[in-house]
């Protein structure tokens, strides 16, 4: 059931690093933009792949789109309308 | 009567009953996503008032209807092929007996259900409480009125079956009837075993080969006596009731308790089956106190016997789920908490912080706002995603830390893999109990009070002494104390600067 003094010993260095990493996360709020800022200088693309995830996030609602289409159209059109998407679209 | 033989048939009705339940909460999320389009005058009415007067109505008819039919073939099906046949094959054996209790306890709880529940939930519903207090008072009457139609019921069968079943249970030999626990050896066709433990009554049914009980026909005897004296029927029943209790709230709340009930969906889930492992390692541990590790060679030879393997790290999917494939760790050192799997504990704990944190968002949210509204079920699913990754990777920087200090007091009471599962289960517990505070306002040190009991009382549990265990979580208890009182101090410093460039952004713009 004893463990050697070695493991012992590494363990509490991991339970030290692990202490330090949650103490460091009360400074995200500053460190993440500060990176973010750093990123986008070292790295003027990542800017690009920042607005294309913004843009699949915010798209990402048009999926409650079906349901305002089934207002217009009916229950039964719009279920068709899928059917029929999808088949032309395969 | 010959298609009231086949167990299938009452297999398929049940497994139509839970495609029509869980169609119910699909409808139910539907609903919910139209009413909001309705609120924001994004729809008219009428379309709302088409789904909650066509769909859901047939739907909610069919349910019942497979409920009455899957319970009115089993009963038929026992009749018939359970009493009347002289050959006992194991599996039919335990189906029949099993489904029998809980048909006919869920058709009660049903009925008391739609006949009585619904007056009273709406009423409860309509009370216009503060959205965390109504869910409370919603999920408490249901629960409660579930779980005394169960027990009530649970009762009832506890009287009739030694009578019904006269013809069964003379087919087996009673070998042990003390307190209120009746066993049975039945001739089987391969080593089984099925324990149930009721209110009044409980039985263990061993199956052996020879109609003997044999060394590996003990052993089954014992972890089988094990369920039914610990009633742990009853407990997995009364859990999976709250998570049932959880899915029929779902139709009567609006607004927010709404929101809150669908978040704790995903946590009710999981809980039975968390349950339902504890209580099967606490089987294994009567085994093991009956014969070390002896023990260990008796559970090999029935894996074998089951499914063609003898390590139980190598069983079927099916059996790893509610056995944990350490069991043989329990058998061996008598150790409760080394079996279960590292990701348990702080996978319930952090379902659970998921949805309070999401559901604390959700009350901070300006309800006004048209963006919001429009957008609130994908912030909201965003945002459980987010906060279940960070509380687990919060519970398993904690175990990390708890790690050495557990090692330090219950070092000669666990074996390695328990001593990881108790700091994982003490950090899940303080985390839980820090989340669930963001509810309790001013009342927030009842949190920590509770998460101290909890604590110890588990520890205790498993451990079996009191001094090394008060000594865990006091000591444990004080780092988390100390790491959350140095995390408001830096946050003091750093949150009004993140604030600050927060809002020149916004001016900017």
């Amino acid at each position: 059931m004893s463990k050697p003094a070695r493991v012992v010993s590494k363990e509490i260095k991991m339970a030290a690093v692990a202490l330090a990493t949650i103490i460091l996360m009360a400074t995200f709020p500053i460190m993440i933009p500060l990176i973010d800022v750093a990123i986008m200088i070292l790295f003027p693309a990542s800017a690009v792949v920042f607005v294309l995830e913004f843009a699949s996030i915010y798209f990402g609602g048009l999926g409650l789109a079906y349901e305002w289409d089934m207002v217009l159209l009916g229950f039964a059109e719009v279920n068709m309308g899928l059917v029929l998407g999808t088949i032309a679209f395969a | 009567m010959s298609m009231f033989k086949n167990i299938k048939i009452v297999i398929i009705f049940y497994i139509m009953t839970v495609i029509f339940y869980s169609l119910n909460i699909v409808i139910a999320v539907h609903v919910l996503a139209i009413s909001l389009l309705g609120r924001y005058h994004v729809i008219s009415g009428s379309e709302y008032s088409y789904w909650l007067n066509h769909i859901y109505p047939v739907e909610s008819i069919l349910w019942p209807i497979f409920f009455i039919m899957g319970t009115i073939f089993n009963i038929l099906h026992r009749h018939s092929k359970i009493m009347r046949n002289v050959d006992v094959s194991t599996v039919t054996s335990f189906s029949s007996f099993f489904m029998f209790y809980a048909s006919v306890t869920s058709f009660v709880v049903a009925f008391s259900l739609f006949f009585m529940g619904i007056a009273l939930l709406t009423h409860v519903a309509s009370m216009k409480l503060a959205p965390a207090l109504s869910y409370l008072v919603t999920f408490l009457t249901s629960f409660g009125m579930l779980a005394t139609s169960t027990l009530i019921c649970i009762v009832l069968l506890d009287l009739v079956i030694p009578h019904s079943d006269r013809r069964f249970f003379k087919k087996g030999k009673l070998i042990a009837n003390e307190g209120g626990v009746r066993a049975f050896v039945f001739t089987g066709n391969r080593y089984a075993g099925f324990g149930f433990g009721s209110l009044l009554r409980g039985y263990a049914f061993v199956f052996t080969p020879t109609g003997e009980l044999d060394s590996i026909g003990r052993g089954i005897l014992v972890h089988e006596l094990s369920h039914a004296r610990g009633r742990h029927t009853i407990a997995i029943a009364l859990v999976f009731l709250l998570a049932l209790s959880n899915a029929i709230i779902v139709k009567f709340l609006h607004g927010l308790t709404y929101y809150l009930s669908i978040l704790f969906m995903p946590f009710f889930m999981v809980l039975p089956f968390i349950i339902m492992r504890v209580c099967e390692v606490h089987a294994d541990l009567a085994l093991h106190r009956m014969y070390g590790e002896e023990s260990v060679n008796q559970l090999r030879e029935v894996l074998r016997q089951f499914h063609g393997v003898d390590d139980p790290r190598k069983a079927p999917l099916g059996s790893r789920l509610t056995h944990p494939g350490k069991r043989d760790l329990v058998l061996r050192f008598g150790d409760a908490l080394a079996p279960h799997a590292p990701w348990e504990f702080p996978l319930l704990a952090a379902l659970f912080n998921a949805a309070i944190v999401d559901f604390s968002l959700l009350l901070r949210m300006p309800p006004s706002s048209l963006l919001i509204g429009k957008y609130l079920t994908l912030i909201l699913t965003l945002f459980y995603v987010g906060s279940l990754i960070s509380s687990l990777v919060l519970i398993y920087l904690l175990g990390l830390v708890f790690k050495p200090l557990v090692r330090y007091f219950l070092a000669g009471s666990l074996i390695e893999d328990g001593l990881t599962n108790a700091s994982l289960l003490l950090s899940s517990i303080y985390l839980a109990a820090s989340v669930a505070s963001l509810l309790l306002a001013s009342l927030w040190w009842t949190a920590a009070i509770a998460a101290f009991v909890i604590a110890l009382i588990i520890i205790r549990h498993y451990v079996g002494k009191l001094r090394s265990s008060l000594f865990t979580v006091l000591s444990t208890m004080a780092i988390y104390l100390a790491a959350n009182l140095v995390l408001l101090l830096i946050m003091h410093v750093t949150a009004p600067i993140a604030l600050h460039w927060f809002e020149f952004l916004w001016h900017v713009r």
